[in-house]
């Protein structure tokens, strides 16, 4: 029987956000990536994730490879993901700017995040044209920002990797 | 990998630490990757993380009905590997629990939680078994409903319920609207039959009254209150328990829970043996056979309490002002052919005499000193309706308290009083829905310039900072059952400093009563802080009949 209750308002009214990271746990040769979504109050929505075992070719030295395979592996996110997100943030350590914007390459406005660092507050830093006031993700970046979820959802997702992929040498890291 | 879809359930979880980021060689070399060679990569795993949902908690508690039995053996349903996955996930994504509390979190308050609310919130939810005993006005009901709501949301727990007096169980349900929109409770009440629909809506938090829950757990032998193990079971006025042979007490003893909440102003009324039925509840050892100190000790270890004075450093000061008034002519007449007679009847009984005789006589008397049974006049009457006038024109309002019920001397003869105010009533003979509209009425329409209440029925619970004037007409001699009285008005939100008017009738068994009592009090609270008395308990069968000066004859 259904029930009428008021629901929490979200990604309808708020938009929703996509939080990407990839976890490379040396010595091993497996890549961990993971994809959250979130509204813009913090509230989860999707949680993607994949791994993929980075072969060993010895014509390719892994700082030529890995690029290839993270952007990969990220790409298989997005193929999974059955939600349009606003925006897409990435951790600043994911790679440089240009390389984010070749190889990951996403059709909507898409930022690195750069933690708080030397009295700096965390900021977005978009890598494609910044959205412009009147968009949703313009809204929802400062929705999120004012909410202090700009560093912390990364963490959110690293548990939940450690979680889903909890023989993997967490420990070594 | 294949995609897949979950749904979420609840875990308990703690993120762990973050992880070190591990690309660092990336930033410097950016190769063009088009030209590296492409390997196949699996299909990424999807999981929708969302809000709970009802029809899956009703599921998942009907499998445990099917599966677990009754009562406290039972134990939780195993959850397959997947579902086991999903629940954890969801629980380790949710929102850290510090950004839920705040005003920018994402659950919105409808007003922010004070410091000290958010301390209660944090160690309800951080502990199994706790005992909030703030004192009253402080928001015991509030921080129980926004711990129960962030514990719902982190998907911790999947069910509550919460054990209150009758008399509130309207308002728990208010302040979950309005504290908890998206938490749906039912309040199990009715018949026989319409409770047993009502056990089993879907919904998260459940709210019964304490005589609804003892009849059905002790009456039923199939009680869906015993069916499955609540994820959180909250005792609001969990003094009510405190005689722990009583049948609500064992009711609430035999409700299996993982997480216990007591709630109350005055965990001791009287004695610190009030205390141990609230104890066992919670789950320590019986308590039955501890040493006082023992049970101190035990109470401090479960104990959360904080005063007014600590906490609330704005709240309007709360004045008590002691009225002793001299009868007038026809009222001292009446008042005295009572005692006399009263007394000549305990001396020459033909059966033993007990206290409840002398009690019966003194309950007699109080009545007459409240209004003269032959004319209605009312020293203390003529007194309240002065002051009603004068606080009246200033835009007050006012509670009046009476322990007596009917239209002779008590709050029937103060409505008819005091009518031009246009009194509403509050007692126990109201129906449940009729209690919620007069409370409505009252707090909406400042017309009503007073509401009168039974002591029983609205001296405990109610939210009723409209009124910044109490006036109790007659002594319940026990400061707990007064200050719970008072902090109706005396709570967060009271704008004015808040009056209390005591009064008691010169050279009559209320002054005699009351200066025993006090001098008792002064001693009693050398020894025990915290704790309060009343006449039945404080004053012994010897105190008692002395009132009267029947010590050599009482007790035959």
């Amino acid at each position: 029987m259904p029930v009428p209750y008021r629901k929490t308002p979200r990604a309808a009214e708020t938009g929703s956000a996509a939080f990407v990271d990839v976890v490379w746990l040396e010595p091993s040769r497996t890549l961990y990536a993971g994809m959250l979504l979130m509204d813009g109050k913090g509230q989860p929505l999707e949680f993607v994730h994949n791994s993929m075992e980075a072969p060993a070719d010895p014509l390719w030295p892994d700082d030529k490879l890995l690029p290839a395979a993270v952007a990969g592996l990220v790409h298989t996110l997005f193929d999974a993901c059955r939600r349009d997100p606003d925006l897409i943030a990435v951790p600043a350590g994911l790679g440089s700017p240009e390389y984010c914007r070749t190889e990951i390459a996403p059709a909507i406005p898409f930022a690195q995040v750069a933690a708080e660092q030397n009295g700096m507050p965390a900021e977005w830093n978009w890598i494609n044209a910044p959205p412009s006031p009147g968009m949703r993700a313009h809204q929802l970046a400062q929705e999120l920002t004012r909410r202090g979820f700009l560093v912390e959802p990364f963490d959110r997702l690293r548990s939940a990797l450690r979680i889903v992929y909890r023989d993997a040498p967490w420990h070594e890291t | 990998m294949t995609s897949r879809e979950g749904l979420i359930g609840p875990t308990e979880l703690t993120p762990g630490a973050a992880h070190r980021h591990a690309f660092p060689s990336l930033r410097p070399a950016v190769p063009k990757s088009a030209a590296l060679p492409r390997w196949s990569v699996g299909a990424a795993e999807r999981h929708t993380i969302g809000w709970f949902d009802l029809e899956e908690h009703s599921d998942d508690q009907e499998k445990e009905d099917d599966e677990s039995g009754e009562g406290e053996g039972a134990t939780p349903t195993p959850l397959s590997p997947m579902a086991d996955l999903l629940r954890r996930l969801a629980a380790i994504l949710q929102p850290p629990p510090t950004s839920l509390y705040t005003p920018n979190g994402f659950l919105e308050w409808p007003s922010p939680l004070l410091p000290y609310q958010r301390e209660g919130v944090a160690t309800l939810i951080g502990r199994q078994r706790v005992l909030l005993a703030d004192d009253m006005g402080l928001g015991k009901t509030i921080q129980a409903i926004a711990a129960l709501r962030i514990l719902f949301h982190q998907q911790k727990i999947n069910s509550a319920l919460v054990v209150c007096p009758a008399s509130l169980l309207a308002q728990w349900h208010h302040e979950f609207v309005t504290w908890a929109p998206d938490i749906k409770s039912v309040t199990v009440a009715g018949s026989p039959s319409a409770r047993g629909t009502l056990w089993q809506l879907p919904a998260h938090a459940r709210l019964v009254g304490y005589e609804t829950l003892r009849s059905d757990v002790l009456d039923l032998w199939d009680s869906p209150a015993l069916k499955a193990r609540w994820d959180v079971l909250i005792l609001d006025e969990a003094s009510r328990i405190k005689n722990r042979e009583s049948g609500i007490a064992e009711a609430c003893r035999r409700v299996p829970a993982d997480r216990r909440w007591a709630l109350t102003g005055t965990p001791l009324e009287n004695r610190i043996e009030d205390v141990a039925s609230i104890l066992e509840f919670l789950g320590e050892a019986s308590v039955a056979s501890k040493a006082p100190a023992d049970i101190a000790s035990d109470l401090r270890r479960v104990q959360l309490r904080r005063r007014k004075e600590e906490v609330l450093t704005d709240l309007p000061p709360r004045r008590e002002i002691e009225v002793a008034l001299d009868l007038p002519a026809g009222q001292r007449a009446a008042y005295d052919q009572a005692e006399r007679e009263g007394v000549y009847r305990l001396r020459n009984a033909q059966e033993p005499l007990t206290i409840t005789h002398v009690l019966e006589l003194i309950s007699r008397l109080k009545q007459i000193c409240n209004f003269d049974p032959a004319t209605g006049d009312s020293a203390k009457l003529a007194d309240i309706a002065q002051r009603m006038r004068a606080l009246s024109d200033t835009g007050h309002r006012a509670l009046i308290f009476s322990q007596f019920v009917d239209d002779t001397f008590g709050v029937g003869k103060v409505a008819e009083w005091l009518k031009e105010y246009r009194p509403l009533l509050f007692t126990g003979a109201l129906s449940q829905k009729r209690r919620s509209e007069v409370i409505a009425e009252f707090k909406q329409n400042d017309m009503h310039k007073a509401l009168i209440l039974s002591l029983r029925a609205g001296g405990m619970g109610l939210n009723l900072q409209a009124a910044s004037y109490i006036f109790h007409l007659d002594r319940w001699w026990n400061p707990a059952i007064e200050a719970q009285a008072d902090a109706r008005a005396h709570r967060l939100g009271q704008p004015f400093p808040v009056m209390v008017y005591k009064y008691t009738c010169l050279n009559t068994i209320e002054e005699r009563i009351d200066s025993l009592l006090k001098s008792k009090r002064r001693l009693f609270a050398e020894v025990v802080n915290d704790v309060s008395l009343d006449i039945g308990a404080a004053l012994s069968e010897q105190e008692l009949f002395g009132l009267f000066g029947l010590g050599s004859v009482g007790r035959r």
